[in-house]
């Protein structure tokens, strides 16, 4: 969404709210997110997933939102951060999955050699691996503001 | 063909069964988003409006403690997909509309707290 789409959808939202409402803004922070296997007892880093992509984006959504509160519609309450897992059974899922997603730019290593690793880890446990990434998010909350909108 | 993946008990709860499409992936079975979002405002009884609620995925987690929820999504295809994993105990309480956030079909003043998930 354009930048100008967003501070009109943040202006719409305003309206929508009661005037002690509550807006909470939770977005996926760019960055690089490791790539592990777990096993029953262990985890170990396999790699890592290229996640900067949206950079441009983040920018666009953070002015979108500091205009929102420039207008008076807003007010800052916290922001936090966290992050949360993903999880597949095998390279090939978690291929599948990132090809679909709009944030993840690639991985490096290549997928051919983190099945090697995967498939290592899983014969030398002899038992069941899986796959698991993080992504780090913000939650930003803001109380909507009593004044009368600028726009 | 949609499938669906109960995580292992092993693992995790089996509550935190997720829907894919072919693809078997779970995010976040644990539950954190969610729970951080919870811990974050108070849902009791609220009148949430969520923005940009894909296929349902966080909207299932923190409806159960809400009012009512009206989760918006502009693409059709994970509304579709939302309306079939909604789980039955959620359907009143939960109303999934295909919208565009430019063009909020919903009067001034209805929604107690308002949730950007990953939309912005």
């Amino acid at each position: 969404m354009p930048h100008e789409g967003m501070v009109d959808a943040l202006h719409n939202i305003w309206r929508a709210l009661r005037q002690d409402g509550v807006l909470i803004d939770l977005r996926p922070v760019s960055g690089r997110c490791p790539i592990e296997v777990v096993t029953a007892t262990e985890s170990r880093q396999i790699g890592e997933l290229d996640a900067t992509g949206m950079s441009a984006d983040d920018a666009a959504a953070d002015r979108a939102m500091h205009e929102a509160v420039d207008h008076g519609w807003f007010s800052p309450m916290q922001t936090q951060r966290f992050d949360f897992a993903f999880w597949w059974d095998t390279v090939d899922e978690m291929s599948t999955f990132l090809s679909d997603s709009r944030r993840a730019k690639g991985v490096t290593p290549s997928y051919s050699v983190m099945t090697e690793a995967h498939q290592r880890i899983a014969a030398e446990c002899g038992g069941a691996v899986r796959l698991r990434s993080f992504r780090l998010t913000a939650l930003s909350s803001y109380a909507k503001a009593t004044v009368a909108p600028a726009a | 063909m949609w499938t669906t993946r109960h995580t292992p008990t092993s693992w995790t709860s089996a509550a935190t069964a997720v829907w894919t499409c072919a693809v078997t992936t779970e995010l976040d079975p644990e539950g954190v988003e969610a729970g951080t979002l919870l811990a974050a405002t108070d849902f009791t009884g609220a009148r949430v409006l969520e923005i940009g609620c894909g296929d349902g995925r966080l909207a299932f987690r923190y409806a159960s403690g809400s009012g009512t929820v009206v989760a918006v999504e502009l693409d059709q295809q994970p509304i579709a997909k939302a309306l079939k994993n909604c789980p039955p105990h959620l359907r009143e309480r939960v109303a999934l509309v295909q919208a565009n956030a430019l063009a909020l079909p919903f009067r001034r003043e209805r929604f107690d707290i308002a949730v950007l998930a990953w939309s912005l």
